[in-house]
């Protein structure tokens, strides 16, 4: 059953869906949630899977988003090429950064991220502002060429192109969690990183791979960011923000393939919904984070496939345990 | 059953998380006895003595000491209503002096009469304010001991008393056991079967969670016949 | 560069070292007793702002605020620790992480409720100038710095002199053990949890002259709080003293020479102190546990 639930078919149905879910809502909303799924599968990724929670991560959506505005801004007119410019600016970033972040703890790691965030927001607000126009930013409107095949300029055309890549992204995160390696060595260093060492595991070097997929991951979404609302300031970067992704992670289910999405599509909608009625969204962001830690942090679709679990284990092996209990 | 026993174990099970530790275990102590556990490696004695002391929760069962239901009770009310356990990796606080080391347990419980511990434990008076970190292994034992026997406990459960000390000290324990024994019961787990031999008056040995035997016969403890449970 | 400047950012940059200090000896504490991180202190440290405003914009007394602002903070933070906090104490740091940064954010909403988005002054209440080798110092920043001395001190007897204090630091080696003695450990961590609020408050209380009081600036102090005690080494006082002197010192010199400097500078401190020692200065290995 668990198995079904995490095939690649389902993934493809579920973006489907999700997809044509827009002759009931808007479109906006629902591209919104595709780009922010991404950022927030990294996220989940690093808690859920890594043991790293992340309260930095708007710094590295900020790099993929600046790494396609300056592309944008000054070299050219593809929006195409601005997303890989964008993913590339994050890999390298990620990488370098990644040397330092990986060989602390968990709290350290915690703290440094974001500390870091603060930094980077700094950067392109106050240190960089020549080249990036601090809080006005980098302004894209018309700086962008018309795409064959998908045009990245119309808002049809980034609708689908974001379900595209959020789906392509699931496949990839699929693959890693459930059938690679590299994935249970990852869940291994999140268990007991020390006996993994000693075992003859270089752990500095999983996490760091770890760090550079699930940021550039990150790094992915502020590139589409970038391109969709042909515009990227210093806000990108707040840290006022930097909670959203683990909140979404947190409820959805930290690890789980399905968690970030609908942690992201419920997370939008409820602040769509409630930013018309309370006027201080924190309030209610932190009341969750709060509610779900203490709720057994397992997330939406954890605690699903918990039940799942249960149930299905239920149903295939009745008979022996009643015949024992009964032998005794 | 001639004298009440002061500890009344029964049906105990532990575990940690999914794995099952201790099955069924049910036991008794008597006042001022001396009795060890014996038993391999990874046989779950330390979680037993825990799971006594309230440091770890059973998942069923009762301890019930000096007619007092100990399950689910918080360890630190344990130890003051006097059963205290010494753990066995002999650690003692590192950043504190074996001063502070006392005063904390005085403060626990509310008894600052120290000349006992210096009685049983001449040289602790001596190192009096040396920090932990620079306590040789047989003085940090000392210092557990000393520490544990302020606010005159009924019971005292010692996990591996003798764990890597020399000769010499494990003898100095057994006349230190012997003397305590006047007061209170001492309950011990080890694998060193000389010093169990000259201590204990009962024994327990301990398979695999469970407890398969009890020797009681003087002649039997003497002459380690209780070896083949190991 | 010119000496006058040069002196008064020293002295700034103390004055910013007590107020790091005061922030961070409580995350440095709590890390060390309870093994949590405990984000909530940039609330309390708001918190203590907002009072310290209310309370003298009512009474006309700094004094009497900064005793108002410590008070509701210690009912604050005994309520959070009755109902949230002392829930994590057993549990992996992360999920303290996790949810006292929920407390924060609750409570960093609930004060732009109570008090406003618009940020608030608060005046200085000591104003004479002090002439330091030429230079005129506000003599509240050198209040201030003082202030941090003695709480340090204060800190550093409470912990080696009292019976408390010893029973802390047994508990930061081992807290199990305090416990097998007999010594109720939840009253030490309710305990070092509601000192550790109070100071935090403090911190906010002696800031809010220093800029002007709003809702945001729990989390604007967050980054230098973190490099202070990351450079510092968590669960180590002398540590954040040392470390905090540090920061100050960069901070303030740091944007004395190019302004964006004031945030990178430590930043990079930082990253070249991890680089050399992955637990800060004095970060122990009991860190690994
Ligand atoms: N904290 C723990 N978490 C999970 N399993 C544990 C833990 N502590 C002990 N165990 C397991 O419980 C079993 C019993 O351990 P225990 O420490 O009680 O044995 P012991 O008899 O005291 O061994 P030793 O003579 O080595 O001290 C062992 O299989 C051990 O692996
Ligand atoms: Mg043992």
């Amino acid at each position: 059953m668990k198995r079904y639930l995490n095939s690649w078919s389902t993934i493809i149905i579920v973006f489907t869906l999700l997809y044509f879910l827009k002759a009931f809502l808007p479109a906006a909303f629902l591209t919104e949630v595709a780009i922010y799924s991404i950022y927030a599968m990294g996220c989940s990724f690093l808690i859920g899977r890594l043991g790293l929670t992340s309260f930095g991560q708007p710094a590295f959506l900020a790099f993929g988003a600046y790494g396609a505005g300056i592309y944008l801004y000054y070299f050219g007119t593809n929006p195409f090429v601005a997303i890989l410019v964008g993913v590339l600016a994050s890999v390298v970033v990620n990488m370098l950064v990644g040397l330092f972040f990986v060989r602390l703890n968990s709290s350290y790691f915690t703290l440094c991220n974001q500390a870091f965030c603060v930094v980077t927001f700094f950067l392109f607000q106050k240190a960089l502002v020549k080249w990036t126009f601090g809080d006005n930013g980098l302004l894209l409107i018309s700086r962008m060429d018309p795409t064959p095949v998908i045009d990245l300029t119309s808002p049809k055309g980034i609708y689908l192109f974001a379900f595209i890549v959020a789906a392509l992204v699931w496949f990839f995160y699929n693959y890693l969690m459930k059938r690679s390696v590299f994935g249970a060595t990852c869940l291994c260093v999140k268990d007991n990183e020390q006996k993994l060492r000693f075992l003859g595991y270089k752990t500095y070097n999983i996490k760091w791979l770890a760090f550079v997929i699930a940021n550039t991951t990150a790094g992915l979404a502020g590139a589409l960011y970038t391109v969709y609302f042909c515009m990227v300031n210093a806000n990108i970067a707040s840290v006022s923000s930097a909670s959203e992704a683990v909140a979404i992670s947190m409820l959805g289910g930290a690890g789980t393939l399905f968690g970030p999405l609908v942690g992201t599509f419920i997370f939008i909608g409820l602040k769509d919904i409630a930013s018309q009625f309370i006027r201080h969204w924190e309030v209610l962001v932190g009341l969750l984070l709060i509610v779900v830690m203490l709720a057994g942090q397992k997330g939406i679709v954890g605690s699903l496939e918990g039940y799942l679990a249960k149930y299905t284990a239920k149903k295939s092996e009745p008979t022996p345990a009643l015949t024992q209990e009964g032998g005794v | 059953m001639g004298t009440a026993n002061i500890v009344e174990v029964k049906n105990l099970n532990s575990a940690y998380g999914q794995s099952k530790v201790i099955f069924d275990v049910s036991l008794q102590i008597k006042p001022k006895e001396r009795l060890s556990i014996v038993g391999r490696n990874g046989a779950g004695k330390t979680t037993l003595l825990k799971s006594i002391a309230s440091l770890l929760n059973p998942t069923s069962g009762s301890v019930v000491y000096d007619g007092i239901e100990l399950v689910g009770k918080p360890s630190y009310d344990v130890a003051r209503m006097g059963l205290k356990y010494i753990d066995q990796d002999k650690h003692v606080f590192l950043d504190l002096t074996v001063r502070e080391n006392l005063e904390l347990s005085s403060y626990a419980t509310g008894d600052y009469d120290w000349d006992k511990v210096f009685k049983h434990f001449p040289k602790l008076k001596i190192l009096i304010d040396r920090k932990g970190a620079f306590l040789s292994g047989g003085e940090r034992q000392m210092l557990m001991i000393g520490r544990a026997i302020l606010g005159d406990p009924k019971v005292l459960l010692i996990d591996e008393p003798t764990e890597g000390l020399a000769p010499s000290i494990v003898d100095d324990l057994v006349t230190t056991f012997h003397e305590l024994s006047k007061d209170c019961a001492i309950m011990t787990v080890g694998q060193n079967l000389s010093f169990v031999s000259r201590i204990a008056e009962r024994i327990y040995a301990m398979k695999e969670g469970k407890l398969v035997a009890e020797i009681t016969d003087e002649a039997k403890i003497k002459d380690n016949s209780y070896s083949c449970y190991l | 560069m010119n000496g006058q400047l040069l002196i008064s950012a020293i002295v700034l940059g103390l004055s910013m070292s007590g107020i790091y200090f005061l922030l961070t000896v409580g995350l440095s504490l709590c890390y060390g007793l309870m093994r949590m991180i405990s984000l909530d202190q940039f609330f309390y440290y708001a918190l203590g702002a907002y009072m310290v405003y209310t309370v003298t914009s009512l009474t006309g007394s700094f004094w009497l605020g900064m005793l108002g602002a410590m008070l509701t903070t210690l009912v604050a933070a005994f309520v959070v620790e009755r109902l949230i906090v002392k829930r994590v104490y057993s549990k992996p740091v992360m999920f303290s992480m996790i949810l006292t940064f929920g407390v924060n954010l609750l409570g960093v909403g609930l004060i732009k409720y109570v008090w406003g988005l618009s940020p608030k002054p608060v005046a200085s209440p000591i104003s004479g100038i002090m002439n330091i080798f030429g230079t005129g110092v506000p003599i509240y920043r050198l209040f201030v710095i003082v202030l941090a001395v003695v709480v340090y001190l204060a800190v550093q007897y409470f912990l080696n002199k009292t019976i408390l204090g010893t029973a802390i630091r047994a508990g930061i080696d081992d807290a199990e053990k305090v416990e097998a003695l007999g010594i109720n450990i939840n009253r030490l961590f309710t305990l070092t949890f509601l000192l550790s609020s109070v100071l935090s408050a403090l911190a906010g209380v002696i800031h809010a002259p220093f800029v002007m009081v709003s809702p945001e600036m729990g989390m604007s102090i967050t980054a230098f709080a973190f490099m202070v005690v990351i450079i510092g080494g968590l669960g180590s006082i002398k540590g954040t003293m040392v470390s905090a002197l540090i920061v100050g010192q960069v901070v303030s010199i740091g944007a004395l020479i190019w302004a964006p400097l004031a945030e990178m500078a430590p930043f990079l401190v930082m990253m070249i102190i991890l680089l050399i020692k992955p637990t800060g200065l004095y970060g122990s290995k009991l860190m690994n546990r």
